[in-house]
């Protein structure tokens, strides 16, 4: 008896960590719906179509469908909104744009799910990347209690993966041409459990860390916003202060926008529409 | 203490910034860094040629 439930959706940037997780999360549904999206910030999105026909030989019993789907003003709306208020109570974490970008991710994937009556949705967010807020556990949890409010359940199959040995500019070198060591000791060497391990045993890479390569360049889109979320964190933040620190106000940061986005979400289930209707783009 | 001032001036003009200027903003931080860590790479991967006595002409 197939015992799979029938549909879940999957933010797939095309990457290794979302690969894995669609891969591990057509073990337990029969049709995964792979959601790409898109806006100024973002280019070469074609790009996360790489890795499905991979995914699509390698689960035959699992169905694939990929979106890309724009978010422009969405986004927008979720960076700006009540914009003053948040400058004045949290300052420059209005500049880390990789959780406000993943944030408009999930208001767009819960309002696919609710149009298209998915009630599961999972994203490759790893404990390895600490400092993007939507990897980090209390932002988490606020987003399992969004979806949760909506009547989706949001699970995180890669987080306990490792974070690959990225290989460090000194790597980058390849000093090992200059010495009698060998190569495996350059770019960033074996990494132990990481997504990009599993996607090799499973037969779906060709290499086990493929960070940072050629191939992964081809894999996923394009970003330079994180630039501005990095000189927030590591020039502005962390010099003066703790990771802890840093955690806690991220964390009330993002429950507050979270909590707003929520209510905004409610409204869409209840309407059918609401305010956020007018931000809403069309899959291409 | 000099990186924190940077991030501070690179931060302060970020918030002003509309939506669109904000992305090009960051696009144009994004090229910069690539543009230094490109040089730089060059350079030392070529001075460490030449150190090495890989060089053509290292005489």
């Amino acid at each position: 008896m197939d015992d799979k439930k029938t549909r879940a959706a999957v933010l797939y940037s095309g990457g290794t960590d979302s690969t894995l997780a669609a891969a591990l999360a057509s073990l337990s549904y029969g049709r995964l719906d792979l959601l790409t999206f898109r806006w100024c910030g973002l280019h070469n999105t074609a790009n996360s179509g790489h890795n499905i026909s991979r995914l699509r030989d390698r689960f035959p019993s699992a169905e694939f469908s990929h979106s890309v789907i724009g978010i422009d003003r969405l986004a927008k709306h979720v960076f700006y909104e009540r914009y003053l208020h948040y400058l004045r109570h949290y300052g420059f974490f209005v500049l880390s744009v990789c959780g406000l970008c993943k944030l408009s991710m999930h208001v767009r994937a819960a309002i696919y799910c609710m149009d298209n009556g998915i009630s599961g949705i999972c994203d490759g967010a790893s404990k390895g990347m600490d400092l993007f807020p939507a990897q980090m556990r209390p932002v988490i949890e606020e987003l399992k209690k969004m979806y949760g409010k909506l009547g989706i359940e949001y699970f995180t199959p890669v987080y306990e993966y490792d974070s690959p040995n990225n290989p460090e500019f000194i790597d980058r070198l390849h000093l090992e041409r200059f010495t009698d060591k060998g190569a495996a000791d350059a770019a960033g060497g074996p990494a132990g459990n990481t997504a990009g391990d599993k996607l090799y045993e499973m037969g779906i890479l060709p290499e086990k860390n493929v960070k940072g390569t050629a191939l992964d360049r081809k894999m996923q889109s394009r970003c330079f916003q994180f630039i501005l979320h990095n000189i927030f964190v590591r020039w502005y933040y962390l010099p003066g202060r703790t990771y802890g620190e840093f955690e806690q106000t991220t964390a009330k940061f993002y429950a507050e926008k979270i909590g707003a986005f929520t209510g905004l979400l409610l409204e869409y289930k209840k309407n059918g529409g609401g305010r956020l209707k007018k931000f809403i783009q069309p899959a291409d | 203490m000099i990186r924190r001032l940077l991030g501070i001036l690179v931060c302060s003009a970020a918030v002003l910034l509309p939506w669109r200027l904000r992305c090009l903003y960051s696009e144009a931080l994004g090229w910069t860094a690539q543009f230094v860590y490109y040089v730089y790479f060059r350079i030392l991967s070529f001075i460490l040629k030449e150190v090495s006595g890989n060089g053509k002409n290292n005489g």
